[in-house]
């Protein structure tokens, strides 16, 4: 039997609390380490943290990224989280390195101008569910996430933002490709009861 | 309504948790990984974990009971305790800790400003440990050992110049006393600096919270009340309800708007 969700290790940050929280919801999470580990989970949860290229060139490293590009969130659904959102993406000006592509997009840097707010984003927010996408849309009013990031995703479709959060300017804070690819800007695994009702949903959406 | 953080700080000795008065007198009140379940369940924003030991007797950095405590954490957890150099401060990072907290290794030329370019002045806290002499408020460094020589404010705005993103300031005097925050403290160097403050020492209830926040701190962290319970100080981990804490916030929001 596949396990419900598997963890992709690719060096790019501790990945303990993730594995916990799975844990603390009754689910058995696995690290997935290298491309034929890929199989033997029902989903996938891409999590990471650090700069864009780097995150890149780890996932090449360990033979993952070939397989990823041509993800079917249909047959397995996707989950990126922070860092891991981002490589969803076409790319980032932070860097040079082309992501994963499976949302339409790209990171964009957050731009303070005239406000004095301080870069990155450090800090519980909320999140506005925008249309229907079970990735968001039934999380409570008073929800808060913690975010860590100075990279927000664009993407070019408007149906693709699942949620919204105000820093400096509204950005997208949960985006769901319609096909089974989904990402979390904030930290799920660090935003305890209100994370933990998000990777339940994960652990409920088909596969 | 911008809710201000409310943060535990958990004092390690030889790796278990211990409780300290004017920085002196450690009582154990516990094991960490159970405190940070405890913390769990609490949902509180954020912790703050000092560990005491490089400190006092030299020894390197707890890498492997540290990556187990951010393991077990569903918050961010801030460590401070034996940093004194980027590849450290960056490595806590990778181990899963969101924040450092630096005290002691401020004074080594550049090293903020490294650290700080590489993770985000956001991830870097500037320690500043308060202790008076005859009314006069001096920054201390090592653990409340070594008088710096400058005010708190000259001490908190030089290592904001450096690139720390936070300022942790921590009343020695006020140290698990539970009587109330150095309110004049935190005015002042609130006041003086452009980073968010986060006050300790001295917290024993909601109302001397509410007190620091009045007084600009952007966050209230302590020890002692989120771990004793009651006159005989019995090791019992709280933590208020968020109803609370936002009640708290009310009062000063309805206070500022008078």
């Amino acid at each position: 039997m596949r396990a419900p969700v598997g963890v992709i290790n690719y060096g790019a940050g501790n990945i303990g609390s993730i594995i916990n929280m799975f844990a603390r919801i009754g689910a058995e999470a696995v690290v997935v380490s290298d491309a034929s580990q890929l199989e033997s989970v029902e989903r996938l949860l891409l999590p990471g943290v650090g700069h864009y290229d780097h995150g890149v060139r780890q996932l090449k490293r360990s033979g993952m990224y070939d397989r990823l590009v041509d993800h079917d969130g249909h047959r397995q659904p996707l989950l990126g989280i922070c860092l891991g959102m981002q490589l969803l993406m076409d790319g980032s000006d932070e860097g040079e390195e082309a992501g994963l592509g499976l949302v339409p997009g790209r990171c964009r840097l957050f731009e303070p101008g005239e406000s004095g707010m301080k870069v990155p984003h450090m800090g519980w927010s909320s999140v506005t569910a925008h249309g229907e996408s079970p990735a968001i849309s039934a999380q409570p009013e008073d929800n808060r996430y913690y975010f860590v990031h100075s990279y927000y995703v664009v993407p070019e479709r408007r149906e693709q933002v699942a949620g919204t959060s105000h820093y400096i300017t509204d950005f997208c804070s949960a985006v769901d490709s319609g096909s089974g690819v989904l990402g979390y800007q904030f930290h799920p695994e660090k935003s305890h009861r209100f994370g933990m009702s998000l990777l339940k949903t994960f652990l409920s959406t088909p596969c | 309504m911008l809710i201000n953080r409310v943060v535990p700080v958990l004092l390690m000795r030889d790796g278990l948790l211990v409780k300290t008065e004017q920085f002196k007198k450690p009582v154990y009140v516990g094991d960490p990984i159970n405190a940070v379940r405890i913390f769990n369940d609490k949902e509180v924003d954020e912790l703050v974990i000092l560990d005491m030991d490089p400190c006092r007797n030299g020894s390197s950095i707890k890498t492997d009971l540290i990556e187990e405590i951010a393991g077990e954490a569903f918050m961010p957890v801030a460590y401070g305790g034996g940093i004194d150099s980027a590849d450290a401060a960056r490595s806590l990072v990778r181990l899963g800790i969101e924040k450092v907290v630096i005290n002691s290794a401020a004074t080594k030329p550049g090293l903020i400003a490294d650290i700080s370019s590489t993770l985000g002045a956001q991830a870097v806290v500037g320690s500043v440990d308060v202790k008076r002499r005859r009314g006069k408020a001096w920054a201390w460094t090592e653990g409340g050992s070594k008088n710096s020589g400058n005010s708190p404010l000259a001490h908190s705005q030089h290592l904001v110049g450096e690139g720390v993103g936070e300022i942790f300031l921590n009343s020695i005097d006020r140290d698990g006393t539970m009587k109330g925050f150095d309110l004049d403290l935190i005015r002042t160097v609130s006041a003086g600096v452009s980073v968010p403050v986060m006050a300790c020492g001295g917290a024993g209830g909601l109302h001397h919270l509410q007190e620091a926040l009045e007084a600009g701190a952007s966050a209230v962290a302590a020890g002692s009340m989120f771990v004793f319970h009651g006159r005989h100080r019995a090791v019992l981990i709280t933590y208020p309800a968020r109803s609370e804490i936002i009640e708290t916030m009310r009062i000063i929001e309805a206070a500022e708007d008078a």
